[in-house]
Formats: C-alpha cells, sequence, structure tokens
C-alpha cells in the first residue's frame, strides 16, 4: 500500500557516492538544483541528464527504484499541462478536432516534465546515499556561518528528526491502513462521503501516534540531560578529501560553464519558456 | 471455514539490495472451530503470516484458499470486504487504530463498514464491551483518555463486533497485567468453545499454548519447523531447544511428579487446575 514510496530514503551501499563527504553532496544538491532552474537550454540539458545518468550508475541505485521515486510526479504533470494548455497561445497551432492547441504548450511540458524529473533525480541521489545523521551533520556545518543569528544546532536537530521520523510514519501509515482495512474500510473504491471517513480512520490514529511519539522523544532526550544550547562535541567527524574537492571544482566548472551557455542562449534570444510566456501576456 | 496454506512464501518489497524471504514455503490447513497457536521468535515472520490470511498482503508465491476465496498473486480477490468480515485480525497493539470521539463508535465503525443495519447494531456497543470486561459507562468516553489496557480492550470489542467466523489474534495480552490478560484469553477460549469460532493466537505465552491451544505452528525464519500440538512439542527436547523456546513451568513440575507418580497422565496437563485434578486421581 504504502511500500512503494522511495523518495527520500536511505539506502545503504557502499559506492562512491556513499563515501564522498555529505558537505560534499550537500554543496553538489545545491549546485545542481542552480543549475535545474536556470534556463540552460537544449545542449544544457542533454549534458545535464548524462551527468544524472552517470550519477545514478555511479551510486548503484536501480532503474526500478528511479521510477517509483518519479511516480508522485504525474499528478503534477498533468495539471502543468492543463494550465500551459489554457494560457500558453504560441507556436505553431494545431487543430484537433474544435480544439486547437499550442505547440509551445506541449513543448513547455515537457520541458518543465525533464527539470522536474532531474531534481527529483537529484535529491533522490544525495538522500539514497547520505545518511539522515551526516545530512543533519553537514547542514550544520555548511550554516555554521549563520551563529551569531539563529541556533544552527536546533535548527538541524530538528531537521534531523523529521528525517529520521519519515520512514517510521510511512511504517505506522501502512500498518494503520492495515488495521483499518481489517475493519472494513476500503481505502481505493468508495463514494466520497466513505472516502472522507476512511481517510479520517487514517489521519487520527497517525496524528495522535505522532504526537505521542514525539512527546516521548522529547521525554527521552530529556531524561538524557539534552540541552539545546550547550557547547557540544562531536563524535562523527567528516572527513574531507582530495576528491571532494576534485567532485566539487568540476561541478562547480559544469556549473560556470551552463551559465556561460545560458547567457549567451539569451543574447541569441532563443525561445526559453519564461520568456515566451511572458511575451505571451504582452501580445 | 477451512483454510489452507499451499506453498506460501512472501516476501516484503524492498529497496535493499539484500532481500530475505520474511516466510518461505508455508504448507498447513487449519480446521474450523480449532485453536491454533503460532509461536516463534521475534521477527519469524508471525505476524507477516496472519496477514497473507485475510488479504492484507498478498503471498509473493504460492496461495491460500478459505472457503471459495484463492488468496494468489495476480488473481483479483472478488468480495475482499466480505472475507474481512469472515476473518477477524486483531493487530498487535491495536490500540493505535482507535480514532473515533468516543467507544461506543469506534466499536461500531467495523460492523457499519461492513453492512450492518439499525436493528444488528443496537446495543451491539454495550455487549461486546461487556465481553472484553468493560462495563457500559465507558461507550461515552473518549477513546484517547483510556489507559493503554483499556484501548486494547476496545479494540478487541471493536473486532468482536461484526462477528467474525475466524478470530485472529497477534500477542494480544502483551504488555497488559496478568488479571487482564487472563481474562481475555478467558476470552477467546469462551468464543472457542461456546461460539464454535476458530482461533488463532499469535502468543510468546507458552502457558498459554498449553493450556487453550490444540495446534501449534512453530515458526523460525519464516520456515514452518513444527506444526503439531502442545504436547508433542513441548515434549520434544530437540525441536524446543531448535526454537528455543522453554516448557512451560507446570508441564516441569508435572514431569517431575511423574517420576513418583507414574501413572500421572501427562496429556491432560494444562494448567494448574487440571495438575491438581490429575494429581487426584494418581494419589
Ligand atoms: N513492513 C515491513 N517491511 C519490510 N520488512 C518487514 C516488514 N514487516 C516485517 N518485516 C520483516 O519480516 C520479518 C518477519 O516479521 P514479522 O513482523 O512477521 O515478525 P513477527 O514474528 O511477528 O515478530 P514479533 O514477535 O516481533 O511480532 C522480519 O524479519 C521483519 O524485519
Ligand atoms: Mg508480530
Amino acid at each position: 500500500m504504502m511500500s512503494n514510496v522511495t523518495l527520500g530514503k536511505y539506502i545503504p551501499n557502499n559506492t562512491f557516492f556513499h563515501r564522498l563527504d555529505p558537505r560534499c553532496k550537500l554543496l553538489l544538491l545545491f549546485i545542481f538544483m542552480i543549475t535545474i532552474f536556470i534556463n540552460i537550454g537544449m545542449i544544457g540539458y542533454i549534458t545535464l541528464g548524462l551527468v544524472m545518468i552517470v550519477c545514478f550508475i555511479l551510486s548503484k541505485i536501480s532503474l526500478f527504484t528511479v521510477i517509483k521515486s518519479l511516480k508522485p510526479m504525474w499528478f503534477m504533470m498533468v495539471f502543468i499541462l492543463v494550465i500551459n494548455l489554457i494560457v500558453v497561445k504560441t507556436g505553431t497551432p494545431w487543430h484537433i478536432g474544435k480544439i486547437t492547441i499550442y505547440s509551445n504548450a506541449i513543448f513547455n511540458t515537457l520541458k518543465i516534465a525533464y527539470r522536474l524529473v532531474l531534481l527529483i533525480s537529484t535529491s533522490t541521489i544525495f538522500t539514497a546515499t547520505t545518511k539522515p545523521l551526516d545530512i543533519t551533520i553537514a547542514i550544520e556545518d555548511l550554516f555554521a556561518f549563520l551563529k551569531p543569528i539563529v541556533n544552527v544546532h536546533i535548527l538541524s536537530m530538528m531537521i534531523s528528526i523529521a528525517l529520521r521520523f519519515i520512514p517510521t510514519i510511512l511504517d505506522e501509515t501502512n500498518r494503520i491502513m492495515k488495521a483499518q482495512a481489517s475493519r472494513g474500510v476500503d481505502f481505493v473504491h468508495g463514494k466520497l462521503k466513505e472516502k472522507a471517513k476512511s481517510i479520517t480512520s487514517l489521519i487520527i490514529p497517525l496524528f495522535v501516534s505522532a504526537f505521542a511519539r514525539s512527546d516521548e522523544l522529547a521525554n527521552a532526550m530529556e531524561a538524557r540531560s539534552y540541552n539545546p544550547y550547550a557547547k557540544r562535541s562531536r563524535y562523527r567527524k567528516l572527513k574531507w578529501r582530495i576528491k571532494d574537492s576534485i567532485i566539487l571544482i568540476l561541478s562547480i566548472i559544469l556549473l560556470a560553464g551552463f551559465i556561460t551557455l545560458a547567457v549567451t542562449h539569451l543574447a541569441n534570444n532563443w525561445n526559453g519558456f519564461i520568456f515566451d510566456w511572458i511575451r505571451g501576456w504582452f501580445k | 471455514m477451512n483454510i489452507k496454506i499451499n506453498h506460501l512464501s512472501y516476501t516484503y518489497p524492498s529497496n535493499q539490495p539484500f532481500k530475505e524471504d520474511a516466510l518461505s514455503d508455508i504448507n498447513a490447513s487449519i480446521k474450523s472451530n480449532d485453536f491454533v497457536a503460532i509461536i516463534g521468535q521475534t521477527g519469524s515472520g508471525k505476524s507477516t503470516l496472519i496477514q497473507n490470511l485475510n488479504g492484507l498482503l498478498i503471498p509473493t508465491t504460492g496461495q491460500v484458499e478459505i472457503e471459495d476465496y484463492i488468496i494468489k498473486k495476480k488473481v483479483k480477490l472478488k468480495n475482499i470486504k466480505q472475507l474481512r468480515k469472515k476473518i477477524g485480525i486483531v493487530f498487535q497493539f491495536p490500540e493505535y487504530q482507535l480514532f473515533e470521539e468516543n467507544v461506543e463508535k469506534d466499536i461500531l465503525f467495523g460492523p457499519k463498514n461492513f453492512g450492518f443495519n439499525e436493528k444488528q447494531l443496537a446495543g451491539l456497543a454495550k455487549k461486546v464491551l461487556e465481553e472484553v470486561g468493560l462495563d457500559e459507562t465507558f461507550l461515552k468516553k473518549s477513546p484517547f483518555e483510556l489507559s493503554g489496557g483499556e484501548k486494547r480492550r476496545v479494540a478487541i470489542a471493536g473486532i468482536l463486533a461484526f462477528d467474525p467466523e475466524v478470530l485472529i489474534v497477534d500477542e494480544p495480552t502483551a504488555g497488559l497485567d496478568p488479571q487482564t490478560a487472563n481474562k481475555i484469553m478467558e476470552l477467546f477460549y469462551n468464543l472457542y468453545k461456546k461460539q464454535h469460532k476458530t482461533i488463532i493466537l499469535v502468543t510468546h505465552q507458552m502457558e498459554d499454548v498449553l493450556k487453550y491451544a490444540n495446534h501449534v505452528m512453530a515458526l523460525k525464519n519464516g520456515k514452518l519447523e513444527a506444526y503439531t500440538t502442545p504436547f508433542r512439542l513441548f515434549n520434544d527436547e530437540k525441536l524446543m531447544s531448535h526454537l528455543q523456546i522453554e516448557m512451560p513451568l507446570i508441564l516441569k513440575i508435572a514431569k517431575e511428579t511423574k517420576k513418583k507418580y507414574p501413572d500421572l497422565d501427562l496429556s491432560k496437563v494444562k494448567d494448574i487446575d487440571s495438575f491438581v485434578m490429575q494429581l487426584k486421581d494418581v494419589i
């Protein structure tokens, strides 16, 4: 039932990506996200796609996992397609029966879909190869410069606990769904009213147990004298190696390349999605 | 309702590179109006097995036959709701499935899902609540303000309410005080004796196995190591040490006593009372 959720799960293994310093991986994640969000044109996207495929191979994540993690995207894609079909009125008009759709609506949707795939793939690789605890430490380290303003430690602790509880809550969901299914709840079929009831029968126990759990955890932490404001030392030390630097520098070069590409593309007035869209408005 | 389990194997879907069968090649059949105990160490697959019996999990290979129902991969189960009405499962820690605003509503949730009419619902909650040893003042209480043991009993009542023919209970007494635990075990035994229900009890309590069960299934690492009577199981030293279980204390005492009184019939010793009865006969 819920077992097909793969997004955000750590997959234990010992690949090149697993061994990279989490801080390096976090920076890579940022770099890739930026790259995906700037309009880097066709060549750029193809290159980025290839880089992503190489990353997948290196991290030994099965294709199956990737496809499964992309599943939740469908709904969003349909939504975006509908919006695009309504809003975008540029490009070649195609007539299908009485409706007229514009080529750019389709292309724009495909572009967004491609970006989303890249985005989800990047985060999948990151979370699949980095232990939640390491993610927190990396966040704490990288945002250390914010220390005078916010308590970075509390923030990272919160993030790590939240991450830690995702699988637990999924398991819990699974368990409660089974228990309610045994009491005759049908989560798939049924009228709207029945659906609403079946969701309630899932959500309420889920919340109750989540609150109970967090309460217990808070007590357990306090019982072990946890003080968020205390100065603390670290048990786990991260180690930055040469390969981390190399990978990071390569990625930055890639990013710089892409930015150059994007700028030249804009200069050439390449039909970027955003510009098309804006132009569409002013027509 | 006879339950026939044929070559059942079950593997949980997972992203882990190494998968192990939670159950492998189980063959067994459970007759109508039998009291079967399922034992085995933590993680041996007991909970997984029972979930295969009402279509919550579908066997990876093999099948389960229950009357006209065949639970098997790739074969759509018709009228699964009716099956679940006939086979009620009380889950491990069922207290987490409560969600209604008061106990009465929660107990009637299952029956309503299974289409009980007003006439059948009238007085039902009170009746089953009494069966689990709670009085009617509980009817209007919120399930969230009850103690753990009371919640457990309400959850059990919620399953009893729709009157399943086969009642499967997963460690129903874990964490309850001995008196309540006893009451609940007696309740199941009465359902078996007086209402001729089939009871499948998952338990770690060897005393309960000896006292109540007609047959016992012993699981180890997902394999069915033995399917026999409690008496035979507890007389098989090798099997017991293989399964890492201990003989119930009363049987040990009876065995020692038998050295002095060879006429003592060990097969009739189920608990203290029956032991005393036997002893009176031989002395
Ligand atoms: N939802 C799940 N996803 C993946 N693996 C699971 C899941 N539930 C159980 N398992 C695995 O299946 C095996 C059998 O688990 P199961 O819950 O059936 O054991 P059990 O005999 O009921 O144990 P216990 O006495 O602790 O209740 C275990 O190795 C467990 O790790
Ligand atoms: Mg279990």
